[in-house]
């Protein structure tokens, strides 16, 4: 079951560039790049310090979907 | 399910022992061809060898258009925006990986000038050691150069490429998706290589066999074969039972 998330439209709402959410979360431009994308699952570490950042909760940022 | 695949098993090592009685049968019937087939080859590669070197000029002028073009992106915009940054890092991935593809073809073109010189008598080693020292200072002023603008994206990366921990560095200052990315392409070549060195094995033999060479040749496909199943097992065991275990 693949992995979605909101990481673009609540990066957005932050006025964050990548880089900038990159540098926030310890991850390079690319990896957010990939997460956004949905060509990449980040670790809990990871998810849990991008959901840090939007102060939301990692379930509001990362969502499981349907699709294969 | 399991029989199904024991089946398949069983029935793909048959069809393998079938082919390789088919191909000991070609090669019993057309041995004084196949012998001639390989020495016309291997003359031609020895006496071009110089042209076969120069050849290898072609992908460094890809790659150096490549890095240009990158390096013209990165100087104009300093905020790359997200379509823009994706372009300019796959022109940089590319620049490196085509130039990094000509090394292992230059020293075989070299191995080759080599043997021309003692089989000939021939002075063509000096051009072509000519031809290697400046396609080897070529590749590494793209790589150079490469890894300095990628820095300019990045600029968490760390690392000289000039410098003897270089890969160390640049592995340690990637990310986990980066290291993953890494693992799992490294994890292909294993597989592939897999693949690669008992057909080459073989090959070998037959060659060794038909050319009356030495088996040395063989052995030292059959050494790499052993170096690269170590080189993975030993880690892999010594992240998941050693004193680095990962748990």
């Amino acid at each position: 079951m693949p992995l979605g998330n909101r990481v673009k439209e609540f990066r957005a709402a932050k006025n964050l560039n990548q880089q900038e959410l990159g540098s926030l979360v310890g991850a390079s431009r690319q990896t957010i790049s990939l997460i956004e994308r949905g060509d990449y699952n980040p670790s809990i570490t990871l998810a849990l310090k991008i959901a840090g950042v939007f102060q939301k909760t990692v379930e509001e940022v990362f969502y499981l979907t349907e699709e294969e | 399910m399991k029989k199904k695949v024991g089946l398949k098993f069983a029935l793909s090592m048959i069809g393998c022992a079938l082919l390789g009685a088919l191909c000991s049968i070609i090669v019993n019937f057309t041995q004084p061809s196949l012998t001639d087939i390989i020495k016309n080859l291997s003359d031609i590669l020895i006496e071009n060898s110089t042209i076969l070197m120069i050849i290898g000029v072609i992908p460094l002028i890809i790659g150096s258009v490549l890095l240009s073009k990158a390096k013209s992106t990165i100087k104009a915009n300093a905020d790359l925006d997200e379509a823009e940054f994706e372009k300019t890092h796959k022109t940089l991935s590319l620049g490196l990986a085509i130039p990094s593809v000509i090394m292992p073809w230059i020293f075989m073109c070299f191995g080759f000038s080599l043997i021309c010189t003692i089989r000939y008598q021939k002075a063509t080693v000096f051009v072509d050691l000519l031809i290697l020292l400046l396609e080897i200072t070529w590749i590494t002023i793209i790589q150079y150069q490469t890894v300095e603008q990628t820095k300019n994206i990045f600029p968490e990366k760390r690392g000289n490429v000039l410098d003897s921990k270089f890969q160390k560095e640049w592995y340690s200052s990637c990310d986990e998706a980066e290291k993953q990315i890494i693992g799992e392409a490294c994890y292909k070549s294993y597989k592939t290589m897999n693949i690669v060195y008992p057909i080459l094995y073989l090959i070998m033999i037959f060659i060794c066999n038909t050319c009356n060479l030495s088996p040395f040749i063989f052995l030292m496909v059959g050494v790499l074969w052993l170096i690269q199943t170590l080189s993975y097992l030993i880690p892999s065991y010594k992240l998941e039972h050693g004193k680095k275990s990962r748990r």
